[in-house]
């Protein structure tokens, strides 16, 4: 007879009766025992490496860029070095770092265990994303050994189709195939979130996280098709020059913009609501409280997840799009912003007679707050039609998308790194480096970005390798601010790894969460659990004062 | 008054006389600041009841113990209603402000002055309704001015920070923009959509004029009609304008040969012969540039023909001269 599961069934799980006796980490040695895994977790570990590489190298990158425009004019890289470097850093960053890491390597470790399965639904396809992501990422990387690229991370047409004199068709090739990493990803934890839910795992009683990964999985799945086609689309146009899209042949370079947003948009919230995910979690077990408007978080991801299909063309209201369209979208984007707002609103609330521990999980959370409260809320300038014909395209968007993406999605998967460190590793870091890691992070993000927010209002365009003398003391500022993020984000890095050597050993429920991944060891054996369990409450069902009222 | 067209001023800077925009310098700037700064209260109301809300929570329920017991509340429909409605109220009436005056910066008034413009990697030139042409922005204070701008080659984007306006240039169709400047004097044109390496550069003004000034020079090949240009000074004014990206005249290497002691030069062009650079080399240059590339440069010169009047040509081919 099934019943709920304890922490002694795992940990104890005798050898020969189900249980290995081993954790997935030392179950199996050598290199070739990780290259032919289809355990979840192990593949997670790989994501999980791979993309914080590609995050390391496109964030020095990001240094980089931010210490040439110090100075108007050329302080130690011309135009094309300095396009070239911020077009690696945009590219890297999205398809990379953001879109495959927080679902394929933190998702892939936690979403089978959250819902005591042993896998995901698909292993095998699990270990062909990973490898197909590997491939995107060699021939993405190709390109910055050999002829580099100069068309920012967007490809516009013409000039990535017929006058940048760069590895176009390499990289669009390698997006091309990290495309089909990131369809299988979402294929799969679909299927595993429709099929293996342990016996009393309804769907209300899914963590948040879970439903965070259930829309983003399905953007992935139907948006990513069209980037596929768009991306062929451009390889056949600069290869054979078929004028779909180069005017010189009757093409029509504006319908690439909309091909490409219509991917890409929705990509954006590929990136985001995992990071809205993370921070529901985070946030309700660092708060030791039952969520504030659990279904209103879960269904605000599902609406994001569809309106935002439908608002590719706020990315245009320049472009020479119809003013009907451009009114429809910008009324459609406007709509957008309403389950954003109650999921922010729903999280302060969770806070509201909670027992609130400081620790760096929580602290993640809170500058997640914050940040991603100012990223929302500038987003409403842009979809301004009239206000956004001044602020397009310059750095009042750049600093929009950073709020959001790093401020939101970075700060959330940090938080989130931190938060299941020690299920993942079985090691607690350090708190009081991650503390202040955390504080410089946030310190130094709003010096680099607050900053452009003025930049962009006073006229300053994004892209730029110089600029107006005027703009000199603001870009320097932010500069500086780097330094600042840069080390906050070099420290936590190395706070967690110096974590695997030095730290302690982490119990099975270091933060008292309620959901199954705290209830088997950490870290966990490769079966995830003894015996299949049961679950008999909601996943953030902490002792309360009182009785709820449903 | 001096003659604008014989100083090579430095690049106009954007006035910024408040702290968060530049000056008003066109009659759209006054709805889109109004806008603006709506929705920057707005969002500062709605900044401080989150962040306000949340550091307070951090601070009265600090944990204090591990076995603490939490509040049952996990939802309220009353409250979700209110937080869903009064957004949806002001988001709608931001959606209102920012189309009405979409409206007005989307619609030229009848008998607006034209002006074509035309961008290309990486400068942009004018087009007056009498065949002038320019490689700065010429307009009347306190007047529509419509611009009907098209691509040579890839997307530019039109940028006038202190009017408030941003067009796409794109190749194959036109676009078009309009505004009425408000404020005499000069001010940036900045090109907004990423087109290579010359992308910041593209830097270009607007010299905004009082009527009548404006009169004499649009009638004078906007040259002073009682201080004409030698050829030479001429030249010099386009190549800064249309050549200096790629060209330099000090020796240094760039995307195409330096002008440092080019005439009179023997070229060794791509296809194996040699050629004297010479007038009709030049000319030739200038308006089918694709047919006479020196040999160890790439094929990115932009045509000019229709850009540039003979009398341009005739004063760059003078300043290559003394180069």
């Amino acid at each position: 007879m099934a019943r709920a599961i304890t922490a002694e069934d795992v940990v104890h799980a005798p050898q020969g009766h189900g249980g290995s006796g081993k954790n997935y980490l030392n179950a199996e040695k050598g290199i070739l025992s990780w290259l032919t895994t289809v355990d979840h977790k192990r593949i997670g570990v790989m994501y999980l490496v791979s993309t914080i590489t590609m995050f390391i190298i496109a964030g020095v990158l990001a240094l980089v860029l931010r210490l040439e425009l110090l100075h108007p004019g050329k302080d130690f890289m011309g135009a094309p070095a300095y396009n070239q470097v911020f077009t690696l850093h945009g590219a890297m960053m999205v398809f990379l770092f953001i879109i495959p890491g927080i679902p394929g390597g933190l998702f892939n470790f936690i979403l089978p265990i959250m819902i005591g399965a042993k896998d995901v639904a698909f292993p095998k396809l699990n270990l062909l994303s990973l490898y197909l992501y590997w491939a995107g990422a060699a021939f993405t990387i190709s390109a910055i050994l050999t002829t580099g690229l100069d068309t920012g991370w967007t490809f516009y047409v013409p000039y990535s189709s017929t006058v940048s004199p760069t590895a176009v068709i390499a990289v669009t090739f390698g997006v091309f195939i990290l495309g089909f990493s990131s369809i299988l990803t979402g294929l799969n934890f679909i299927v595993t979130l429709h099929k293996l839910r342990a016996p009393g795992i309804t769907w209300y009683r899914l963590p948040l996280v879970l439903w965070a990964t259930y829309a983003t999985s399905l953007i992935q799945i139907l948006a990513t098709p069209v980037l596929a086609i768009t991306l062929l689309l451009l390889i056949f146009e600069r290869a054979f020059h078929i004028g779909i899209f180069d005017p010189k042949l009757g093409g029509d370079p504006v319908l690439y913009q909309h091909f490409f947003w219509f991917y890409s948009h929705p990509a954006v919230y590929i990136m985001i609501l995992p990071g809205m995910g993370i921070i529901s979690d985070v946030i309700a077990v660092h708060c030791h409280r039952r969520i504030f408007g659990y279904k209103a978080i879960a269904f605000s991801s599902v609406a994001i997840a569809m309106v935002g299909f439908l608002v590719w063309g706020h990315h245009m209201f320049t472009s020479g799009q119809s003013r009907l369209a451009a009114t429809v979208f910008s009324f459609i984007t406007f709509i957008v912003a309403v389950p954003s707002g109650i999921k922010v609103f729903n999280w302060t609330s969770t806070m509201w007679g909670g027992s609130i521990s400081y620790k760096t999980p929580m602290l993640y959370a809170m500058a997640f707050l914050f940040l991603f409260t100012i990223g929302g809320l500038t987003g409403l300038f842009l979809g301004m039609l009239n206000v956004d014909l001044h602020m397009h395209d310059t750095y009042f968007v750049v600093a929009h998308f950073h709020y959001v993406m790093v401020g939101g999605t970075v700060v959330a998967f940090i938080g989130g790194m931190h938060h299941w460190w020690p299920k993942i590793t079985g090691k607690l870091y350090n708190e009081r480096w991650g503390a202040i890691a955390a504080i410089l992070v946030f310190v130094g993000f709003n010096m680099t970005f607050f900053t452009q927010f003025f930049l962009g209002s006073r006229g300053m365009p994004r892209r730029y390798w110089s600029y107006l003398d005027q703009f000199q003391p603001l870009h320097a500022f932010s500069t500086y601010g780097s330094w600042v993020l840069g080390a906050g984000l070099f420290m936590a890095f190395f706070n967690l790894m110096l974590s695997l050597k030095y730290g302690e050993k982490s119990g099975p429920n270091p933060w008292g969460g309620l959901t199954l991944e705290w209830k088997t060891a950490s870290p966990p054996p490769t079966e995830n659990f003894y015996r299949t369990p049961v679950v008999t409450h909601g996943p953030y069902e902490f002792p309360s004062t009182g009785k709820a009222k449903h | 008054m001096s003659d604008p067209a014989a100083a090579t001023p430095p690049q106009a800077p954007i006035t910024v006389d408040s702290f968060w925009l530049p000056r008003q310098g066109s009659t759209f700037a006054k709805e889109v600041d109004e806008a603006y700064y709506i929705t920057l209260w707005i969002c500062a109301g709605f900044f401080i009841i989150v962040v306000g809300a949340m550091i307070y929570f951090a601070l009265k329920y600090k944990r204090k113990s591990d076995t603490e017991r939490t509040s049952p509340v996990d939802h309220s429909f009353r409250l979700e209603i209110v937080w869903s409605i009064v957004p949806s109220v002001l988001l709608v009436w931001l959606f209102y402000l920012g189309v009405k005056g979409y409206a007005n910066v989307t619609t030229a008034p009848n008998g607006a002055f034209e002006i074509r413009v035309t961008g290309q990697m990486w400068n942009w030139s004018f087009a007056y309704p009498n065949g002038e042409m320019t490689d700065e922005l010429f307009v009347p204070v306190n007047r529509p001015v419509k611009l009907v701008m098209t691509s040579t080659d890839v997307i530019h984007a039109f940028f006038v920070p202190e009017f408030r306006v941003k067009q796409d240039v794109v190749p194959g169709m036109y676009s078009s923009l309009w505004f009425t400047a408000t404020q005499v004097g000069d001010t940036a044109v900045e090109c907004a959509e990423y087109c290579g390496d010359g992308h910041s550069l593209m830097l270009n003004q607007v010299h905004v004029l009082p009527e009548d000034q404006f009169k004499v020079l649009y009638e004078n090949a906007f040259e002073d009609p009682l201080h004409p240009l030698s050829p030479e000074v001429r030249g010099e004014k386009k190549y800064k304008s249309k050549c200096a990206v790629c060209h330099s005249v000090d020796g240094a290497p760039n995307t195409g040969p330096t002008f440092k002691g080019l005439w009179d030069r023997q070229e060794k062009l791509e296809d194996g012969s040699t050629i004297t650079v010479n007038e009709n080399y030049v000319r030739k240059s200038i308006l089918e540039p694709q047919s006479q590339i020196v040999a160890g440069f790439p094929r990115t010169m932009p045509v000019f023909a229709g850009q540039l009047t003979e009398r341009d040509i005739e004063g760059i081919i003078a300043f290559l001269k003394k180069q």
